[in-house]
């Protein structure tokens, strides 16, 4: 049924390797070499990644598989978990996208990074991220997965926290792991729903975690399948960002602007889609948790885009910019359509990662000023930076030829066949995204400069290792898109045949397909002669989206009083609103941090922690070794017949204990 | 001497007789060194202590017919030699030092 | 005879050793103890053990035992204390070494083994020695390299002495027995 290789663990340990390399002996190496092992061993990583890929199409359709079996990890009673890992189209192509874009953000980091003080360490971060998210990816089993899913949030923590000198970045730093955390517990609680319900079910020493067994034992799953998608969900809203756990993103811009490319938009936060498209046997048995996954999604994808309309930091409006999208993506997934999801994973990559770096060229450029206000008519200082981003912002907005235009206009498509009032929100956000991105290219690339004269005096187009990079992302954002050129447009939407091995499960094994899936299926078939439809939907937002593009540039261009006037129009409630991000952060503050605070302060610290585990626990323990010595000293009197005669008390139990035992 | 020969022979002693007579020995000098003060007497009834472990292994050595007990009395009775000529030698040391040889007085660990 | 020359020597033995350790004069109980030796060499005799029974008395009592009674003559008088131990001390102490020897003594009383026949090299000085330097010459190299340092280490502990405020002339017998000893055991 599949292929076994050894080339899939060289592609997940050589970003290891280079971590290990930098992360012990960065104090001793030049930053040359340094960049040369961090690059140089994702590069290794991408290049052993194509070779990969190209073994895997050489498969047929039907057993497109590559498997890596490494080691036994856990052989316990019935639970028996391997470290292997797996490449199928769904990982082979998450693999290319994160070698891949990972090399390019990598070789923009030695530009962008060039003499900060932890230029080795950023280096070891990087690389052990890359390394995480490709066990993460080409995992063969839910825990292996797991260990991937958790790697990640560490490297993100210790990257937001990267610059730690300054207390507010490693606060950041502290936000994502928490809340990452609270997310984590529900993952981890799906797991322990699902081994309940398989173990024991399965063939006796069966590997009841792989993705494989657990899709062939699916009927198993069916009883719990509501209960374990919801709380896996749990751990996607925390890993990528939705509806309520959103709010470390936008803090996550503490860290360095490449790894806000590589790990906050372009891998990292699309963990959560890519978890429920390995798991897509599991969602397409419970409408149920598929719906919340839709609303939730759609909810995020509007929420997110208006909050990133009041921004005024040129990285927070991308970082709302990429919840939103996060939320396209489970509104993909949501309907059912998880490989349009993960095609939006893939265009979404290309063009938010060059967003990014765009932004991180324009705060390079700028001397660390991140602030639009103080931006203004970069495009004569840096015409190439101003190309690609508007290249990227084309592709966001959804503007034919575009990438995004694909992806989300598919979605759209998808989301109307499931409910129209899905549809109709994700239609509203995609509008806001031309808007607030037009807006964000007006302020900072058009227009007069309002950064001061001797910023300005500085201002130059960023070095060829960061331009590189922009310019590769640039076409990408063009072409990307072309692999899932619809049917309706003459394409042959090549993606989605690729894809669809993965997610035809529910048919193939006779499982128990629920309505869902008719429902999808039966509307792809539908809409395969409602071709109007397609027609029309794919005007509606592209004109929807050229409006916003339109209306974001006229009103931040040409009529910069406008959005004031509105303000005061509507004596600013819903601005204020909108500008203090619905004081989502606040209410957390005070529903769920301040009484954690007073509890702490109260009970855990004073009661607890002072009172049992200092006083009883720690002082006691000392408080009895000072007792027990006291005790001692009497024995330690220096008389030396005294200690004779102790030996001879020894000497009486050990032989009592020798008499008794050999004379019965 | 007929009379004390049929004694002889009527007195069967085996393994257990000599075992039994090198417990009453090592008895005797644990309660030396357990009750003297004085530290010669108590060197003297560590050398008895040890001399009564060589009867055993000697009798146990008969018993079994192997000889390597014999070899391993020859090196009890040479570290039984260098323990007197060090400890002695110490033992001279602490008497030029504290003028007596009793061994409660000997009591610098404690304080 | 065997059986008959054991009680003699065997008796003779505990009766020496216990006025070893009862006698108040140190010199006393030297002789005891030298004595007691003796008829322990004696009882090795009866164990065919020849070899042991001559160093028994040349090293045991010869060596060693004249060493403690040149020591213990050097010390001279100590000034004498009380050696009764109050009762309830010596009471517990009693208590403990008969319960010691209780329990070997268990060991011992539970079968009976009588010496079978052995050859007549059995403990003969060629037959240990043999085998003292065959497959025990590893340990026996070593055992003179212990000899040799306990030598050292008693020659330093005496010379130190010498340079100390009383320069008291330290007694050269110090480090000869040990020499001594490892002369018998080399030879």
């Amino acid at each position: 049924m599949h292929e076994s290789t050894e080339i899939l663990r060289w592609i997940v340990a050589l970003p290891l390797i280079g971590a290990a390399l930098n992360g012990f002996l960065n104090r001793r190496l030049p930053e040359a070499v340094v960049s040369a092992i961090g690059i140089g061993s994702v590069a290794v990583s991408f290049g052993l990644a194509l070779k990969a890929f190209f073994l895997l199409r050489a498969l047929p359709a039907e057993g497109r598989i590559l498997h890596d079996f490494v080691y036994q990890w856990i052989p316990v009673g019935d639970l028996q978990v391997d470290v292997g890992f797996t490449l199928d189209p769904l990982s082979g192509a998450m693999l290319l996208l994160v070698t891949g874009v990972g090399l390019l953000i990598h070789i923009y980091s030695s530009g962008y990074m060039h003499s900060d003080g932890g230029f080795g360490r950023y280096f070891a971060y990087l690389n052990l991220f890359v390394f995480s998210m490709l066990i993460l990816i080409t995992a063969d089993n839910l825990l292996l997965l797991f260990v991937g899913w958790e790697g990640v949030g560490l490297c993100s923590y210790l990257l937001i926290g990267f610059w730690f000198h300054e207390i507010a970045n490693s606060a950041a730093g502290k936000k994502a792991f928490i809340v990452n955390r609270i997310g984590d517990f529900g993952f981890l609680i799906g797991i322990f729903v699902i081994v309940r319900a398989l173990m024991g079910h399965v063939d006796e020493g069966a590997n009841i975690l792989a993705f494989s067994t657990m899709a062939e034992h699916a009927d198993l799953l069916a009883p719990v399948a509501t209960l374990a998608g919801l709380l896996l969900f749990v751990g996607a809203t925390g890993k990528s960002a939705q509806i309520p756990l959103f709010v470390w993103l936008p803090d996550a811009m503490a860290g360095p602007t490449p790894v806000s490319a590589l790990i906050h938009a372009a891998t990292m936060v699309t963990a959560g889609v890519y978890m429920m498209a390995r798991m897509s046997f599991l969602y397409d048995l419970t409408p149920v948790a598929l719906s919340v996954v839709a609303v939730v999604g759609a909810l995020t994808a509007l929420f997110a885009a208006t909050i990133g309309l009041a921004q005024t930091d040129i990285k927070k409006v991308l970082a709302y910019s990429t919840v939103s999208q996060l939320g396209y993506m489970f509104l993909a997934c949501g309907v059912g359509a998880y490989g349009v999801g993960i095609f939006h994973v893939l265009t979404h990559a290309f063009f938010k990662a060059l967003l990014f770096l765009g932004a991180g060229s324009v705060i390079h450029g700028m001397h660390h000023e991140q602030d639009m206000r103080q931006m203004g008519g970069l495009r004569k200082y840096m015409p190439l930076t101003f190309m690609t981003m508007m290249a990227a912002t084309l592709a966001i907005a959804g503007i034919f030829p575009f990438a995004g235009f694909f992806s989300k206009d598919e979605i759209l498509y998808k989301a109307w066949l499931q409910s129209p009032a899905l549809w109709l929100v994700g239609f509203l956000a995609a509008g806001l995204t031309a808007f607030y991105m037009a807006r964000l290219m007006a302020m900072t690339f058009f227009g007069e400069c309002r950064a001061p004269d001797e910023t300005k005096r500085h201002l130059h187009e960023s070095p060829w290792s960061m331009v590189g990079p922009l310019v590769v992302l640039g076409i990408l954002s063009l072409v990307g898109g072309w692999m899932g050129w619809p049917e309706f447009l003459g394409g042959s939407n090549a993606i989605h045949h690729w894809f669809a091995p993965v997610f035809e499960h529910g048919a193939a094994h006779g499982v128990a397909a629920t309505e869902v899936v008719h429902l999808v299926e039966g509307g792809a078939a539908e809409g395969g002669h409602s071709v109007a439809l397609e027609w029309t939907l794919a005007f509606l937002s592209l004109g929807w989206a050229a409006l916003g593009l339109f209306g974001g540039f006229f009103v931040y261009l040409k009529r910069p009083d406008l959005p004031g006037r509105a303000q005061q129009w509507v004596s600013g409630i819903p601005h204020r609103l909108i500008e203090n991000k619905y004081f989502v952060d606040e209410i957390y503050d005070a529903v769920i941090v301040w009484p954690i605070h007073r509890l702490s302060e109260t009970f855990l610290w004073r009661v607890v922690d002072a009172g049992i585990i200092d006083g009883l626990m720690v002082n006691g323990v000392g408080r009895f070794v000072g007792l027990v010595g006291q005790l001692l000293r009497l024995v330690q009197n220096g008389l030396l017949r005294w200690y004779a005669y102790s030996f001879a008390t020894g000497v009486l139990v050990i032989v009592i204990y020798v008499a008794r035992h050999y004379t019965g | 001497m007929p009379d004390l020969q049929s004694l002889g022979d009527n007195l069967q002693v085996g393994l257990e007789h000599y075992l039994t007579l090198s417990v009453m020995l090592f008895s005797i000098g644990t309660l030396g060194v357990i009750f003297r003060r004085n530290v010669l007497v108590m060197f003297m009834s560590v050398e008895l202590m040890l001399t009564s472990v060589n009867i055993s292994l000697v009798a146990f050595s008969r018993y079994l017919d192997d000889l390597n007990g014999h070899v391993l009395v020859l090196f009890v009775l040479a570290v039984a030699a260098a323990e007197a000529g060090v400890g002695l030698a110490i033992l001279v040391e602490i008497f030029k030092k504290r003028d007596t040889v009793d061994v409660d007085e000997f009591r610098q660990l404690m304080e | 005879m065997q059986g008959l020359f054991f009680y003699l020597f065997g008796t003779v033995a505990v009766i020496s050793a216990l006025l070893t350790i009862t006698r108040r004069d140190p010199v006393t109980s030297a002789f005891w103890l030298i004595f007691c030796f003796l008829n322990v060499a004696a009882l090795f005799a009866t164990l065919s053990a020849h070899l042991i029974a001559v160093l028994q008395i040349l090293i045991y009592a010869g060596a060693i035992m004249v060493f403690f009674l040149f020591v213990t003559m050097f010390l001279g008088k100590e000034k004498r204390s009380a050696e009764r131990p109050n009762p309830v001390v010596f009471g517990v102490g009693v208590l403990t070494v008969g319960a010691i020897a209780g329990g070997l003594m268990r060991l011992v009383r539970s079968g009976s083994h009588d010496f079978g026949e052995v050859g007549p090299e059995h403990g003969t000085i060629e037959a240990v020695s043999r085998l003292l330097l065959s497959n025990y010459l590893f340990a026996f190299e070593l055992t003179g390299l212990l000899l040799t340092v306990a030598m050292v280490g008693a020659v330093l502990l005496a010379r130190r002495e010498a340079k100390g405020a009383r320069a008291t002339r330290t007694p050269a017998g110090a480090p000869s027995g040990p020499a001594g000893v490892e002369e018998v055991a080399d030879a």
